[in-house]
């Protein structure tokens, strides 16, 4: 009785609060309307905040035209279906969906509207109305392996990895031919902590990681200040993997890939406005701007930048393929032929380690 | 003094006032939180409650967000109406959507009718076994079941996490923590073209049901004589493990309920992160609801109206995440403190009663010491 009468009221307590305020907001629709979905935090200085800071640009840069609406730590589930659908309802005609697993929820949304548009991150859907676009940091992971291969003394170097996919493994692999490319002793220590965001299992994977006595520290998680902290404090060289996070890491820090998504974001919404986006591969490396060197640490002396920016020259104008034939992966068989080069088909397929990483494919 | 029905009338207008009172509490202090960030409060409610119940689409997903927290509520409503607290509705969420998932990926049935109530059967079937262990562990050798059905949890975690890792990986995008999806003859029917599935049917049955048998039927009236007073209830010959045991049993397979709904009408496949807590939510709908079953039901609707009308505070208000935390967390605090508070003035006349009570009790017990 007593419970039945709190509940009603209670109910009636939300319904009257509705009717009394229930003037909807009606803006003047802009151009275009984008919604975001990111996987964590945008205060996590990682990929979050990057995508934030891109939506910042896109706002400013094409101002009056675009509106955005932007959703933060939305889980890679049905929840993501959710908000899309209520972004959609409220007028949005693109959505960013920049994490591996929206892919299933985009397929499911989009069937259901096709005239929104949707970019989904890091996998391919034959739909009209989805497109691709692949955040590609490794050529940034090979510069900060150059770096790490030539700070090293222990010629151990440690990785914490997130989910073993392919982008994942593409980064993992880059770097390490960045390491070897300067220091084939070097050996790559990996471990995978299986989530985008953990900063407990992070921070206890760096340090299992110390423990085996590295001395560099690099990682693929969306946030960045755990390890980077925890890397500073046990006085281990790190670097960094979206986002420059130099100022956690005075002392130890030496480089990173550092993504810039504005243009990117605008370049799309662009596309979009004139009816001219088509649903094909975006590739956001360093050929296309996106992709950027974090500035180097402290540390790092003289000749080693010279010779880690004279690559960044080189990787850009096209000089230099970082995953160029042959390679082989790290049970000896061969991936890529002599004169073979990777394209993004191939590169969203890559399941192994390339030789001189110390670890294991998560197996069944 | 107050006859007992009209004392019983008072109670119940305090806790509705109380409830009513720490609502807007929590709303007021939210609204000094949004003051302070420069948001308009009224503004920001505004949006919450039509992204909750203003209009078709936004009721359609309250609805979908609120039938697992309903299952899962009604889980631990059924546990504690015989004393048992099955702080593991979580888990047995998660075992729900093993055996679901296990028939829909391995059975080679191709008609709903076949394939459904298979999964149903197995989904009630594993969750039921995994609020069985701490049942019979309670019942027999006296473990906490508050602690046991918590840890479990852990367990059926980690068994998930081992499964779309493992076994049962999608063979089309290995590495991806989840399974293959179902085939189209494994997804529970949607209802009016929305959303909504046939899940929130069961939780609006299974409520009913309880409600119904609980105050007419012997063996209800039995549980009501455990859940008050087991000690009683011995007295009086009743079988107080077996009744205990089975509350159990029955609570792990409803829970499991919402594991196998979520699969197969929302997810069409078990992946990691399948519940955001809802085993947890619904645990905390079900003492809101002080454990009555219809109760539980409307909490859950309006927890599930804060849940998705919360997408609100980031789409439209532009606020970070955190906010519908602190909104969700300040709402659940107001009303939960707000409880011990009505309990005190609820009770101010019992006590006195009370102590008249224990007066009468004390002296052959001090007689006694004596001699």
């Amino acid at each position: 009785m007593k419970n039945k009468l709190m509940i009603v009221l209670l109910g009636v307590f939300f319904l009257g609060f509705g009717l009394l305020s229930s003037q909807a907001a009606t803006n003047s629709l802009p151009a275009l309307k984008v919604g975001f979905l990111c996987v964590g935090p945008v205060s996590d200085m990682g990929w979050n905040y990057t995508e934030q800071q891109g939506k910042v640009y896109l706002e400013k840069t094409l101002a009056g035209k675009v509106e955005t609406v932007f959703a933060e730590s939305v889980h890679e589930s049905a929840e993501a279906e959710r908000v899309m659908e209520k972004m959609i309802a409220q007028g949005c005609k693109l959505i960013f969906a920049a994490s591996y697993g929206y892919l299933e929820p985009v397929l499911r949304v989009s069937a259901r509207h096709p005239d929104v548009t949707f970019m989904q991150l890091s996998r391919f859907a034959d739909k009209n109305n989805i497109g691709t676009y692949f955040g590609l940091t490794g050529e940034g992971f090979y510069l900060a392996g150059v770096t790490a291969g030539r700070m090293t003394k222990t010629n151990k170097l440690g990785f914490v990895g997130s989910h073993p996919v392919p982008s994942t493994l593409w980064a993992i692999n880059a770097y390490t031919l960045g390491v070897h490319s300067v220091n084939p002793k070097a050996k790559v220590k990996v471990v995978w902590t299986e989530t985008w965001i953990d900063p407990v299992l992070e921070v206890e994977a760096a340090k299992g990681l110390i423990d085996t006595g590295i001395d560099t520290l690099a990682f693929d998680q969306s946030d960045s200040l755990p390890i980077v902290k925890a890397a500073e404090s046990k006085g281990i060289k790190v670097s960094g993997c979206y986002a420059d996070v130099h100022q956690f890491a005075p002392k130890q820090w030496l480089t990173g890939p550092n993504l810039n998504w504005g243009p990117f974001y605008v370049k799309t919404c662009q596309a979009v406005m004139d009816h001219n986006w088509k649903n094909g591969v975006c590739i956001c490396d360093m050929g296309s701007g996106v992709l950027e060197l974090a500035p180097f640490g402290a540390s790092v002396p003289e000749p080693v930048r010279k010779e880690v920016l004279a690559l960044k020259e080189k990787i850009k104008s096209g000089k230099l393929v970082i995953f160029a034939g042959p390679i082989k992966d790290s049970q000896g068989a061969e991936r890529l032929s002599a004169g073979q080069k990777p394209d993004i088909q191939w590169i969203s397929k890559m399941n192994f380690f390339v030789q001189g990483i110390d670890g294991n494919l998560p197996k069944n | 003094m107050l006859s007992g029905h009209w004392q019983k009338l008072r109670r119940a207008g305090l806790y509705a006032l109380g409830s009513l009172f720490a609502v807007i509490l929590a709303f007021a202090i939210t609204a000094v939180f949004l003051l302070l960030v420069g948001r308009d409060p009224v503004a920001v409610y505004t949006g919450i409650y039509q992204g909750a119940f203003g209009d078709s689409f936004s009721l359609s997903e309250t609805l979908v967000a609120a039938t697992p927290i309903m299952l899962c509520g009604l889980g631990v409503a059924i546990a504690q109406w015989l004393g048992m607290m099955n702080v593991g509705v979580e888990g047995q969420l998660y075992l729900g959507a093993i055996g679901a998932t296990y028939v829909a990926l391995h059975c080679p049935f191709s008609q709903s009718w076949q394939m459904l109530p298979l999964m149903l059967v197995a989904a009630a079937v594993c969750g039921a076994f995994w609020s069985f262990i701490p049942g019979l562990l309670k019942v027999t050798i006296g473990v906490s079941e508050v602690i046991s059905t918590l840890l479990m949890n852990y367990v059926a975690l980690l068994l998930v996490e081992f499964l779309i890792h493992g076994p049962w990986e999608d063979p089309n995008n290995v590495s991806w923590p989840q399974t293959a999806a179902f085939p189209a003859c494994a997804e529970l029917p949607h209802l009016f073209g929305t959303r909504v599935h046939l899940g929130i049917v069961f939780a609006i049955i299974i409520a009913l049901l309880f409600a119904f048998l609980l105050p007419t039927t012997k063996i209800g009236f039995i549980s009501r004589v455990i859940g008050s007073n087991p000690d009683a209830a011995e007295y009086a010959h009743y079988k107080v493990k077996r009744y205990q045991l089975w509350a159990m049993i029955i609570s792990g397979a409803v829970a499991a309920l919402a594991g196998f709904s979520q699969v197969s009408a929302i997810e069409g496949r078990l992946r990691s992160g399948l519940s955001p807590g809802y085993g947890y939510t619904g645990f905390l709908a079900c003492w809101l609801a002080r454990h009555n079953p219809i109760a539980v039901i409307i909490v859950s609707l309006l927890i599930g109206g804060l849940l998705s009308g919360a997408d609100s505070l980031q789409l439209s208000a532009k606020l970070p995440f955190a906010t519908v935390n602190i909104l969700q967390g300040m709402i659940f605090f107001c009303l939960l403190a707000s409880e011990q508070f009505i309990n005190r003035l609820a009770n101010s006349h019992i006590v006195v009663k009370d102590l008249k009570i224990e007066n009468k009790k004390d002296p052959p017990s001090t007689v006694r010491g004596e001699a």
